[in-house]
Parts: structure tokens; C-alpha cells; sequence
């Protein structure tokens, strides 16, 4: 960190760096969350075939797009100073993140994208580089 | 660090009476509580009432300190299904909370058109041992 300041000034700067971290941490997870919904690498029932809404035919590995109304509707929201909140405002997303079973019988997977993103990511980590790197200069 | 027949136990004591009952072929029913590994449920056991599934193998992650320490956090995935349309698990989610102050995770899952109600909650076990020279 840069000699000479206040401390009066230090609360400020770190303020601005954690801040600016923040952001960094968020848009990075965003991202993540994103390409781990649309990244083939989800498995499903073995060779069973899904025909999507465009009329392809799926079997595993997969992605979860089919509509697209699901990774359209991941939507952040920040929550005070230093949390952001992450939501998917569909209402099969938890079906989707959980898996579950099923009233016509057997079960539908757990594609926890959520997890596999922030494992991708450390946002931990990631956070504390950019801060260091803001306060450094 | 608990085994899972412990756990098993515990969640048993604590919620066993309100599961359902698993219907074997032959007639006979069993608590619908199962740990799952090695073995599934069998295709051929039909479901009443909540189930409960503990998952054999608990999920691992290491707290690095700059000890000669190695804290480990394992948590119990515990998940229960609900069959039966009429009920919710909303009290058994309570008990399990009243159960296990320190678990920080429940992930309920509402009964949609296609799917039943389900609730996934992860029970964390603590240990601490001493790192291998």
C-alpha cells in the first residue's frame, strides 16, 4: 500500500478497493454462472434422448438450454455493502439446480451449476487478489 | 467425526416417526429412510409418505491453517421427498434445524406440476487432526 496516507485516508482507499473487488468478484461469477449453463458437460439418464424446443435431439453430455428462459432470467442484486445476491427467477430453476422426483415416476438430475461456478472461481480468492492489487496500486 | 450409522441414528430419532414407509414387492414395508452408496433404492419398492435419503459419503472440504493442524468439515447431505401432496415438509425441516443447531444449509425444493416437494439440508461434523510429517 502507498506510504504517506492519512488514516483518516485509509478507510476511504480501502472502501474504494474493496468496492471495486466487489464488482470484479461479482461480474467474474456472473460470467461463470453463465458458461456453466451453457457448457456441454452436464450428464443425464445415460443415452436417453430429450428433443428440445428447437427440435434437436440431446442425450449426455448436455447443456441446460433448451428455452434459454432459465439462463435469461439470472438476475444480481447487490445486498448492502459488501454481499451481491444471485437469483434465477424461473420457477423450475431449483428442480434444475437440485433435481428432484418426478410425479410421473423416476427422477430428474442435480445440475448444480451454482456450486461447480463458484468452485471454477474461489470467489474468495479472487476477491482478495483484486484487493490487494487496488490497494497496491 | 460421526459415522453415518450415527447420523443415521440421529436423524432416525428425530424425525423417524413422521417418514413414510418404502412397499416391497412381497408386502412387507419398510421406514422410508435409506443411505444411499452403494446401494439404491430398488426400482421395483414403491414410495408412501416422506422419504429420507443420507448420502453414504459425506462431502469433505479442508480449512488450510498455518499449523501443524488439519480442520476438516465434512457435511451430512441429508434430503427428504415428500410423496404425499398433502403434506409439506416444513416441520420436519424444523426439527432438523432444533436437531442441529449449527446446520446452515437447507435447500427446499416446492412441489411443482411435474416434480414433489424436497428438501436437502447438509449437517456439518467437525474434526480436527494433526498433519503427517
Amino acid at each position: 500500500m502507498e506510504s504517506g496516507l492519512q488514516p483518516r485516508q485509509l478507510r476511504a482507499k480501502f472502501d474504494r478497493a474493496a468496492k471495486e473487488a466487489l464488482k470484479a468478484t461479482a461480474d467474474r461469477l456472473s460470467n461463470e454462472f453463465v458458461s456453466e449453463i451453457t457448457t456441454v458437460k452436464w450428464g443425464w439418464k445415460g443415452d436417453q434422448v430429450t428433443i428440445r424446443s428447437d427440435g434437436s435431439e440431446v442425450t449426455e453430455p448436455r447443456n441446460i438450454v433448451d428455452s434459454g428462459d432459465l439462463r435469461l432470467s439470472q438476475n444480481r442484486q447487490k445486498q448492502g455493502k459488501y454481499a451481491m445476491k444471485w437469483t434465477w427467477e424461473v420457477d423450475y430453476s431449483a428442480l434444475v439446480h437440485e433435481g428432484g422426483s418426478l410425479k410421473g415416476g423416476g427422477s430428474y438430475p442435480a445440475r448444480p451449476w451454482t456450486k461447480t461456478a463458484e468452485a471454477n472461481v474461489v470467489p474468495t480468492g479472487y476477491f482478495e487478489d483484486i484487493l490487494r492489487r487496488e490497494l497496491d496500486g | 467425526m460421526a459415522s453415518v450409522s450415527q447420523v443415521r441414528s440421529v436423524v432416525d430419532s428425530v424425525i423417524g416417526t413422521f417418514l413414510g414407509n418404502y412397499n416391497l414387492p412381497d408386502g412387507s414395508t419398510s421406514p422410508a429412510l435409506w443411505v444411499r452408496g452403494s446401494q439404491q433404492v430398488p426400482n421395483n419398492w414403491t414410495i408412501t409418505g416422506t422419504e429420507c435419503v443420507i448420502d453414504e459419503v459425506p462431502e469433505a472440504r479442508n480449512i488450510p491453517t498455518m499449523s501443524q493442524a488439519v480442520i476438516l468439515n465434512l457435511f451430512w447431505t441429508v434430503t427428504l421427498t415428500s410423496y404425499d401432496t398433502s403434506i409439506t415438509l416444513d416441520n420436519l425441516r424444523l426439527l432438523l434445524f432444533r436437531a442441529f443447531p449449527d446446520m446452515d444449509t437447507a435447500v427446499h425444493t416446492a412441489q411443482t406440476d411435474i416434480s414433489f416437494e424436497s428438501l436437502k439440508v447438509t449437517i456439518p461434523d467437525y474434526s480436527i487432526h494433526t498433519e503427517i510429517d
